[in-house]
């Protein structure tokens, strides 16, 4: 199949994704009556006189067809509405969070990945072996371990016991008032990088310091992860013909590993890093509430908790289109990769 | 059933599986004599309920009355995290009996048939795959309201999407062999052919995934409650009682480790709850995968 | 190999699908009743539960308030943060009497109360519902656990259960389903006038609570009225103390405790004074000082002001705000024509205005403004402005916001909906160089001039208003700038252009506010070069900040007074102890659960 219709049908399917999801979001929130979706708009009890005009002015006790089409409407004239909890519209909450977590996904998706991988190889290479035993616990340890308690010891030991080693949220009080002066230009809103750009080193190694303990917390969980997928991948090619061929060729046992067992069970790696996508999505929620560091996982459980509805609903298409396009990207690099694998053909 | 003893054999020889085992028992023993190791003080009506010593905020070391201590509200930690593996257990193994048993039919049907049904249904997956598990399972429990069935529910509705891909994928595989042909062609209804046979040697990589996953539900769950969306305060339930370690993570200046035992403890646990699970599965894996068992 | 794996999988399989049956019935919850509400059981005086009408007998809402333990709840509730009273008047308020009648906690009394209630039927039968509150609010948790354990206590047949649900929904219930016996819910001043309280407890009509429970009289709401419309401050000192004796003589719910506050800065700060109905947690930034005081927390960023707290900063437009969050950003962008006198809050200083002066014969309020005063932007400040920014929030009138605050006491309405351009012209005019009032009613004086001291009243300037996309001033267009859609829809949203000791510098909605000295400002320099203001959730991050020196005051929930206690001994924290916050919570009775029988 050729390479541009495929990735056109792909996206094509991006649409009817869109809409199920929209379609039952909007649906739970059918379950609320129109007075709680009103609370969201008014905070103290004298204004709940007024719940019923707040009513009428967000038409929240239209039928739910009537709601969705208006919604629907709105967002193809651009607008996907007003996000309460942070005080802006939702597209600029998206665009205004969405720095911090690239930077979390920026530090943390390599360290997940290479670490993953070196563990994984290791264990496969030395089976049933101590090493192989070791690693396998550790990351399974890694894996068993609760985000946010994680986050809670690291916090204790680097914050509070350390006084200050490691500090919560991305930078100093300092720091931030030199990124928002006139002579740092926020090229990305990603401080790092940021910092790099404009050859500011104490702003980078602050923003360093503030990152450590996040990308710590979520890497740990999900090193594991990729380890046994590499592990499993990588006993399974080892035990393939072409290796015993190789073997038998009387090549050194580390060429063996690495110059083709590993090229092959890179491939489950690689349609498996679409996956890490989404849970990374998940650990980033607690790992921002924690830490202060506050991007889109923060301001999506926000916007759960207090039921901002058109928050739910940006926050919902944001991530949808992310996902099916980050997927998309890996089966096509997954054809690269394998060149047995065709476009669109029985791919698992 | 000599099969059985080979599997117990290898289960028990690899050192990693059987430290699973030996925590998974622990935790069924004490779930099972929660009543007589935590006892439940008298005219306590919900044993579920953590018993409070009093309102104060500050939690209180560990003492002869409180073995584990206080936490904030002064609820008895030990009692909490006794108690509360009952509820771990109990969230674990419902959500998975029931995730599974609905990725069985669904992923039969879309597997088995094709079509039409496999399209829809995969898309229905795809809708659901393609929302972070935790947002939505947040947004479920915001609307039915902070409970332990809430919770339940809404991880129900996150995790069946990857067991019928799992199922459907199984099956797929199977259906193409010769002995499915073979009881096709000897007249087999669809339905005896899916159950009979393309189902069970479909079902063991789902029985691997759903060890591990009892795990995953239990995390999941525990971080529902910690972010306040899942059993309510007082909850004998192990996130409940780390949400509230929340705020004494930090000690006073000079002692800033004072209150280790409110956060470190009902972590311990959910800790090793769940390693215990993850270690059972991977060995679960590697004894059920014939491929590598040929090395 | 394949009918080993076939068996387990099956028995493994059949294992779960048993395991799961046996534990699924544990955790479905009892059947829903067919009464109108879950809460009231069978809705039937019949033990199962009570009647939809249950409180709306006087002896049992006595038994409920003799029953209640309110030392615990003070002690265990509130960690001792908090003062009994007995009616919706607090301590601070104009007439509030110190000697009001309060309920004790006297279980002999309760149970007669509650054994004549009913004609006996109560204490036969007992009785059986369900308490909710708010999850995550420990003081209303524990007061629903005094209650019900009190009653269970005078009676066995009192069956109290206690259910935790999200905010969204409680207030839902509360105004909307109205399906909650009893509620727990507390009031926020608007502005420091005992009528601010009485109403929402007790006017049956317009009452926020009031209204909703099924409590009071069209008789008791004239009594209402008058006592605010009374001149004479003698008379109007008694109408008060009868309206509190009313209160407790047929009480609408169990009135909890006015809280106790405290502030926590760190020792390089001082100069803070408590004035309960200043809405900033700061007090007036303007009269602090930050000085090098030693100690061991450490002196970081000299010359700014940082400012730790929750909740997000919901907009900067003054007509708009109703929040205490944004209420402080405009207190330290913009000013008002006058302001409360340090701690008082019936007596007021000059700001804006030189000096006022009100007229009772034609009702006028007239206000010389000042001289000499510019705006951010340049301009100077005009009588013109003035009228600009009153006529300016009648105009916007947003929903849910605080624009009835001025249409009470100059039109006598509530609302834009129910007057005309001309009137809202006429309410509010230029006459040289000063501005002049028309009130509804002489007694509207105090209320009115406390209003004009909220930040809702600031004075914006008009030009840049007007430049910024605002509405012009004229009745062609006033329409347009009516009810907004969103919050980000008014011009003054995200752009400021005040009188105020400092301007705006950033705005990180969600994150942070920082404003920046006004080297302008007619008043004199401001103490600090910037005041940040930094939205923590977490309540250890603001813990430690404090304590390093990061931040110099911190939101601090009343939970953590007693870790602060043991703290604050340690390091150098500048304390302000025993600080009554005008506000009262109380626990009160639903005489209509589900709503009125005729309506609806």
């Amino acid at each position: 199949m050729e390479l541009r219709p495929y990735i056109i049908r792909r996206l094509l399917l991006l649409i009817p994704v869109l809409f199920g999801i929209t379609l039952f979001i909007f649906a739970i929130t059918m379950f609320f009556s129109p007075i709680e979706r009103a609370t969201l708009y008014v905070s103290s009890p004298r204004q709940m006189a007024d719940l019923p005009a707040v009513i009428e002015q967000y038409g929240l006790d239209e039928p739910f067809f009537v709601q969705y089409g208006t919604w629907i409407g709105q967002v193809f004239s651009g607008n996907l509405g007003w996000s309460v909890v942070v005080g802006m519209s939702v597209w600029d909450a998206i665009w205004n969070f969405l720095p911090a977590t690239l930077e979390l996904a920026i530090f943390a998706t390599p360290l997940i990945i290479f670490m993953g991988i070196f563990l994984g190889t290791t264990a496969a290479a030395h089976k049933d072996r101590p090493v192989d035993h070791g690693t396998r616990v550790m990351a399974i340890f890694g894996w068993s371990l609760p985000t946010f308690w994680l986050g809670l010891i690291l916090l204790m030991v680097f914050y509070g016991y350390f006084r200050g080693l490691l500090p919560p949220s991305r930078l100093s009080i300092q720091m931030d008032m030199v990124v928002h002066s006139a002579d740092f230009i926020r090229y990305t809103r990603i401080n790092t990088i940021d910092a790099i750009l404009n050859l500011n080193g104490a702003v980078l190694l602050d923003a360093l310091r503030h990152i450590i303990l996040p990308v710590i917390t979520l890497s740990v969980t999900n090193v594991a992860f990729i380890m046994r997928l590499m592990r499993s991948s990588m006993l399974e090619s080892l035990g393939k013909g072409y290796i015993l061929t190789a073997r038998a060729k009387g090549l050194a046992e580390r060429v063996v590993v690495n110059k083709h067992a590993r090229r092959n069970a890179l491939i489950p790696v690689i349609t498996v890093s679409g996956y890490l996508f989404a849970a990374l999505a998940n650990g980033v929620v607690i790992t921002e509430t924690i830490f202060t560091y506050k991007g889109i996982g923060w301001w999506a459980w926000q916007a759960a908790v207090n039921l901002d509805i058109a928050s739910v609903l940006g926050f919902a298409l944001f991530n949808s289109v992310l996902f099916v396009l980050v997927n998309l990207v890996v089966d096509i690099l997954y054809t690269r990769v394998d060149p047995r694998v065709r476009l669109g053909g029985t791919v698992q | 059933m000599s099969d059985w003893k080979l599997m117990a054999r290898q289960l028990v020889r690899n050192p990693l599986s059987l430290m699973g085992i030996i925590i998974i028992v622990v935790f069924v023993i004490i779930a099972i004599f929660a009543p007589l190791i935590a006892p439940i003080p008298e005219g306590h009506r919900d044993p579920y309920m953590i018993p409070r010593d009093g309102y104060s905020a500050m939690p209180r070391p560990p003492s002869e009355e409180h073995i584990f201590g206080t936490t904030q509200g002064q609820y008895d930690i030990f009692y909490g995290v006794i108690w509360g593996t009952r509820s771990a257990f109990r969230v674990g193994l419902v959500v998975i009996g029931i995730v599974v048993a609905i990725g069985i039919v669904l992923g039969s049907l879309a597997g088995y048939f094709g079509g039409v049904i496999d399209e829809v249904i995969m898309r229905i997956t795809d809708i659901f795959l393609a929302f972070p598990a935790l947002i939505l399972a947040m947004a479920i429990v915001a609307v039915l309201g902070p409970s332990l069935r809430s919770v339940m529910i809404a991880l129900t509705v996150v995790s069946w999407p990857s067991y019928a891909r799992l199922i459907r994928g199984d099956i797929l595989q199977v259906r193409e062999e010769d002995y499915i042909e073979a009881s096709r062609g000897l007249g087999a209804s669809s339905g005896r052919v899916i159950i009979r046979h393309a189902l069970p040697n479909a079902i063991y990589p789902t029985l691997v995934m759903a060890s591990l996953d009892i795990g995953a539900i239990v995390l999941s769950a525990a971080a529902l409650s910690f972010l306040g969306l899942g059993a309510p305060e007082g909850y004998a339930d192990w996130g409940q009682l780390t949400s509230f370690a929340r705020n004494w993570v930090v000690g006073p200046p000079g002692d800033s480790l004072r209150y280790w035992y409110a956060v470190t403890i009902p972590g311990l646990f959910i800790l090793f709850f769940v390693l215990g699970w993850n270690l059972l599965g991977d060995a679960f894996r590697d004894i059920l995968d014939p491929r590598l068992a040929r090395r | 190999m394949n009918r080993r794996v076939t068996k387990i999988s099956w028995i493994v399989l059949a294992a779960l699908l048993c395991l799961s049956l046996v534990l699924v019935p544990g955790c479905t919850e009892e059947p829903v009743v067919p009464a109108c509400s879950t809460y009231i059981g069978s809705g039937q005086l019949d033990g199962e539960g009570i009647p939809p009408d249950f409180f709306s007998d006087l002896d049992v809402r006595k038994g409920f308030c003799y029953a209640f333990d309110y030392e615990t709840y003070i002690n265990d509730g509130l960690q001792g943060q908090g003062v009994q009273r007995g009616s919706p008047v607090v301590e601070g308020l104009p007439f509030f009497n110190l000697d009001a009648s309060m309920y004790e906690y006297d279980l002999t009394k309760a149970e007669q109360h509650l054994k004549k209630a009913w004609d006996g039927e109560l204490w036969e039968k007992g009785c059986k519902f369900t308490l909710l509150y708010n999850s995550g609010n420990i003081p209303r948790k524990v007061a629903c656990e005094i209650l019900a354990e009190s009653l269970l206590g005078i009676n066995p047949l009192f069956q109290i259960n206690i259910q935790p649900i999200s905010w969204p929904t409680f207030l839902g219930k509360i105004w909307g389903t109205r399906d909650m016996p009893m509620f727990q819910i507390g009031w926020l001043p608007d502005y420091p006038h005992p009528d601010n309280f009485i109403v929402p407890f007790m006017d049956s009509t317009i009452g926020a609570f009031s209204a909703f429970q099924g409590y009071g009289s069209a008789a008791l709401d004239a009594k209402i009225k008058a006592a605010f419309e009374e001149t004479d401050p003698v008379k109007q000192q008694a109408k008060y103390y009868e309206l509190q004796q009313i209160y407790y003589d047929d009480p609408g719910g169990i009135v909890l405790a006015q809280p106790i506050a405290r502030r926590y800065f760190t020792g390089h700060i001082s100069g803070f004074y408590y004035n309960p109905v200043e809405p900033a947690y700061t007090g007036r930034v303007y009269d602090l000082t930050k000085a090098n005081t030693g100690g061991a927390i450490p002196f970081k960023n000299p010359g700014t002001f940082v400012f730790q707290t929750i909740g997000p900063i919901k907009t900067l437009d003054p007509a708009w705000i109703y929040d205490t969050g944004s209420a402080m950003q405009v207190g330290l962008i913009y000013e008002t024509l006058l302001y409360f006198d340090g701690e008082k809050t019936d007596e007021f200083v000059p700001l804006l205005a030189s000096e006022w002066e009100f007229n009772p014969a034609d009702l006028t309020l007239r206000f010389k403004i000042r001289e000499g005063v510019k705006f951010h932007s340049g301009n100077d400040l005009t009588p013109e402005d003035v009228e600009y920014s009153m006529e300016r929030w009648m105009v916007m009138d947003r929903t849910g916001g605080p624009t009835w605050m001025i249409y009470g006491p100059l039109l006598g309405v509530s609302g834009s909906g129910d007057v005309t351009f001309a009137d809202i012209d006429g309410a509010v005019e230029v006459d040289g160089d000063s501005v002049v009032f028309t009130l509804a009613g002489d007694y509207w004086e105090l209320a009115f001039l406390q209003i004009l001291c909220g930040g809702w009243a600031s004075i914006v300037d008009k030009d840049f208003c007007i430049a910024e996309g605002g509405w012009d001033g004229t009745e062609a267009t006033w329409m347009d700038y009516n009810i907004p859609d969103d919050v980000g829809d008014t011009a003054l949203y995200n752009k400021s252009s005040g009188t105020g000791p400092w301007k705006l510098n950033l705005w990180e909605p969600g994150i942070q506010v920082k404003v920046e000295r006004n080297d302008d400002y007619w008043g004199g320099l401001a103490p600090f070069d910037y005041v940040i203001t930094q939205v923590v959730e977490e309540w250890t991050s603001r813990k430690l900040a404090l304590l390093a020196g990061d931040a110099d005051l911190v939101y601090v929930p009343a939970t953590y007074f007693d870790e602060m206690d043991d703290i604050e001994s340690e390091t150098n924290l500048n304390v302000y102890k025993d600080l009554p916050s005008l506000s009262i919570d109380a626990f009160f009775f639903n005489e209509i659960v589900c709503g009125p029988s005729s309506e609806e």
